[in-house]
């Protein structure tokens, strides 16, 4: 068994976090997990992409094509990733936007959510999370990742037992921050929605 | 740290039941700590810097002398020292540092070790993080040292105990070399055991002739150094390191390292090729007799390296040499590129000009490209560095100054040179910044403005600060202190009062320094205080000679941590009955928090960082940011 995803978004969303839980509940349920990261300069709020692979692979990099599941943090974030990465996979994106400072100095605004559909995600597989809200809700607006990863458990996206996943949270993460990121998690289960064109947001 | 559950297992002498999940540079530490090193020494740089910051959280409590050096060389020279006192160490550093290190890194070779001493160096392909995609492989031919290499945080650890056994067998310093795919690639890691060490104070005991390298006792060195080589060469022929690791079945071979190695094997199982593979991790001296035997064995050999082509050339004279005609392919014949990772895609498409295998799946995209806005990385909300952009670039024009010439150098301040600021004309290496000024301000009459950290002038823009005032030349140096090596993770500089493990050491201000050598107008701004910035930042501009105004505020991530510690954060909004629509804040102050949203501008509060720089008069003449109730 291989299965690719990739997690996308800006610097500062959890992406590296993200990728280690899901990891971590992968190890748990004895599927091999390796994960490609990013550090450094590339942080400081630009464009983030952690390749996460589980099961018989040898490199960390998810070759073109071969993507199953795309974790979008940022909208326009997982446009770029799913036109970079090709193939068909399964998107599940979050509704956390992040303007591109290159747009604001400019001027412009941030594109539509139709536009964004129409461009880029027309004849995707797409799943939508309202994480920023999540987040809120769970009284945490750092916990918008867990949203996300909670959408594609939602739909069956993700190989891993969903127990796991929670208990890959519970070795991690403790009071308050435990609590509100399996809120997060949860809410994001069961709130995540097909795209459909005909629903003109995403 | 996320990572901590896997890294207070990390201190746990006990084999563990199951694997650890380490990034490769945390396995390069953890195979440090089983190999029983008892100093460690580093400048953080990335892809190297998780070396240190794993090293920092376990050093104390596991008894291993641990320091971040001013500088990459005198990370190198402190390490020889408590190697050649009878110690296992470990330096590492990135790439470039080792250019930094390379005068006592060449001639260690010959001198020798005792204490088995591991040169970890990352290189970064399609430079994520560099100013270049320098190969430092070319340094073990330079410095006739021998070399490994992992692909895997499973290797990493493995590999780095081995080299330690090399380096102690034959006296000889042993360069670990990684790429940014390895050091940052996070995967299961069997551990071993940690071994007690004495953690003793050490007595060196003298050999002037073997540690004196005069040009008497080099010219015998350098002769013992080769014959050393070739016994070196016997071991990478029998190395573990090296290795098939799939039947050999195929008369097509492909002889690889690294991380192409990975790339490759997921190109091969993915798309079904039928190849045979040697696998070097012994990559100096090359095991000679496994390559001809693997060539002999095969009609038609891939070479599959990142970067130059390394093992090729070598590859190639062992064809000649040994007359063998089984027909190589790689990079000097044009099939794979000299530039960029190896990653799968890139070694797919290489093999299809050699092999016949299908191309990948194209998107469901309506687009083949995208034509979103770049995102590139950005100064943080609340980083003090926007706050001195920010005024410099006014000053400048206020006081009519043409053509003036920026000089920045290597640190989170590099983003300066993305707009609006746009403030760097250069920016080369390490202290460079304050290199060039001196050049500059010999050969043109334009006023020269120097930006460099706090802990890249340490590390190397002292001597030429020593120089341009030595000199009688004429720049403004403008000192981003910001208390911390930040872009490679907050380290410690020499500036600090305590070091990494909240020990105390003695903090070197940076205005002792540069009176020190001699400059009078040196004065202090805070960068979140526009107003009084600008006035200071005006009449040094003015000024002849060396002038250095020293910008100090404690970097955003840093204050971030505390504040967020005592939940003192208090964010800002933009009161829309105010706001005049000058746009000046989003055109040419930029915080990534400020966007403009149906026409009006936004602060974003989930990344403001509560730093109020934005409402001042300077940035916003309306007073419309306000502090958010």
């Amino acid at each position: 068994m291989i299965f690719n995803i990739i997690l996308m978004g800006v610097g500062g969303q959890g992406i590296v976090t993200s990728g280690i839980l899901i990891a971590d509940a992968a190890k748990t349920s004895g599927i091999n997990a390796v994960m490609s990261e990013v550090h450094g300069l590339s942080q400081r709020g630009g464009s983030v992409r952690v390749d996460l692979r589980l099961g018989d692979v040898t490199g960390s990099i998810v070759p073109k094509g071969e993507t199953d599941l795309i974790l979008g943090f940022e909208p326009m974030e997982a446009a770029r990733c799913f036109v970079d990465t090709g193939g068909n996979p399964k998107i599940v994106v979050g509704d956390q936007i992040m303007v591109p400072i290159s747009l604001s100095t400019k001027g412009e605004e941030y594109p539509s959510m139709e536009s964004l559909n129409e461009d880029y995600f027309k004849y995707a597989d797409l799943y939508r999370v309202e994480s920023s809200k999540i987040a809120l809700e769970a009284g945490n607006k750092k916990v918008s990742n867990m949203a996300v990863l909670g959408g594609a458990f939602g739909i069956n996206a993700i190989p891993v037992p969903f127990e796991n996943m929670i208990g890959s949270l519970e070795s991690r993460f403790h009071g308050e921050i435990l609590r509100a990121n399996n809120e997060a998690l949860n809410m994001g289960r069961e709130k995540v929605r097909k795209f459909s064109s005909r629903i003109n947001s995403i | 740290m996320i990572y901590m559950t896997d890294l207070i297992q990390f201190t746990e002498s006990k084999i563990e039941k199951k694997p650890i999940f380490l990034l490769g540079n945390e396995a390069i530490a953890r195979g440090a700590v089983e190999a029983g090193i008892e100093f460690a020494s580093s400048y953080p740089g990335t892809p190297s810097s998780e070396v240190g910051n794993t090293l920092s959280l376990v050093a104390d409590k596991l008894g291993i002398k641990f320091l971040y050096s001013v500088n990459e060389k005198v990370a190198l020279e402190s390490a020889f020292a408590a190697s050649i006192s009878g110690m296992r160490s470990l330096v590492f550093m990135k790439h470039v540092g080792l250019n930094v290190a390379s005068d006592p890194f060449v001639s260690i070779v010959y001198t020798g070790t005792r204490g088995g001493l591991v040169i970890m160096t990352a290189d970064d392909p399609s430079m994520f993080s560099s100013q270049n995609e320098q190969d430092n492989r070319h340094y073990a031919d330079l410095a006739h040292i021998p070399m490994i290499e992992p692909s895997n945080p499973q290797e990493a650890k493995d590999f780095v105990k081995a080299a330690f056994e090399i380096s102690e067998k034959y006296h000889i310093p042993v360069l670990f070399r990684t790429t940014t795919r390895v050091s940052h690639m996070r995967g299961p890691v069997n551990d071993g055991e940690i071994p007690k060490i004495k953690g003793t104070r050490k007595v060196f005991e003298r050999d002037p002739k073997r540690f004196v390298s005069l040009p008497v006792n080099a010219i015998g060195l350098k002769k013992m150094l080769m014959e050393k080589l070739g016994e070196i060469a016997v071991e990478s022929d029998m190395s573990f390191m090296n290795s098939t690791p799939s039947n050999m079945v195929s008369e097509i071979g492909a002889i690889t390292s690294g991380s192409g190695y990975n790339s490759l094997m997921d190109a091969v199982t993915s798309h079904s090729i039928d190849m045979d593979i040697l696998k070097i991790g012994f990559t100096n001296p090359l095991p000679e007799r496994r390559i001809s035997e693997f060539l002999r064995q095969h009609d038609k050999v891939v070479i599959v390296e990142e970067l130059d082509p390394y093992m090729e050339e070598k590859i190639r004279a062992i064809a000649q040499i040994n007359g063998i005609r089984t027909r190589i392919y790689g990079k000097l014949d044009g099939y794979f590129p000299l530039s960029y990772e190896l990653n799968p895609d890139a070694v797919l498409q290489s093999l299809a000009r050699i092999l016949s295998i299908p191309g990948y799946i194209q998107g469901k995209s309506p687009k083949t490209e995208s034509d979103l806005p770049p995102r590139p990385p950005v100064l943080c909300p609340g980083c003090p560095h926007r706050g001195t952009y920010y005024v410099v670039k006014r000053s400048v024009r206020m006081s009519n100054i043409k053509n003036p010439i920026y000089a920045s150098d290597i640190g989170c301040y590099s983003l300066g040179t993305y707009e609006p600021f746009d403030e760097a004309d250069t920016l080369i290496s390490m202290g460079s910044s304050i290199g060039v000024a001196n050049g500059f301000s010999m050969v043109t009459d334009q006023k020269v403005i120097a930006f460099i950290g706090d802990s890249t002038f340490y590390h190397s823009g002292i001597p030429p600060l020593i120089n341009a005032v030595h000199n009688n030349l004429d720049m403004l140096v403008i000192i981003m202190d910001n208390g911390t090596t930040a872009m490679t993770g907050q380290q410690p500089n020499p500036g600090n009062e305590l070091d990494y493990n909240g020990k105390p050491v003695t903090g070197i201000p940076i205005e002792n320094v540069v009176r020190g050598i001699g400059i009078g107008n040196v004065s202090v701004i805070d960068p979140y205080d526009l107003k009084a910035s600008f006035v200071t930042i005006n009449r040094a501009l003015h000024q002849t000679g060396v002038s250095v105004i020293i910008s100090r505020r404690e970097c955003a991530i840093i204050r971030d941590r505390k504040l967020h510690k005592n939940g003192e954060i208090e964010i800002y909004t933009v009161n829309q009955d105010k706001c005049g629509k000058c746009m000046n804040c989003v055109e040419n102050f930029s915080c990534p928090a400020l966007f403009i949203e149906n026409s009006e501008i936004q602060i974003n509060p989930s990344i403001c960082d509560g730093c109020g720089v934005c409402a001042e008069t300077l940035v916003c003449p309306f007073n419309a940011i306000e502090v958010k109730k």
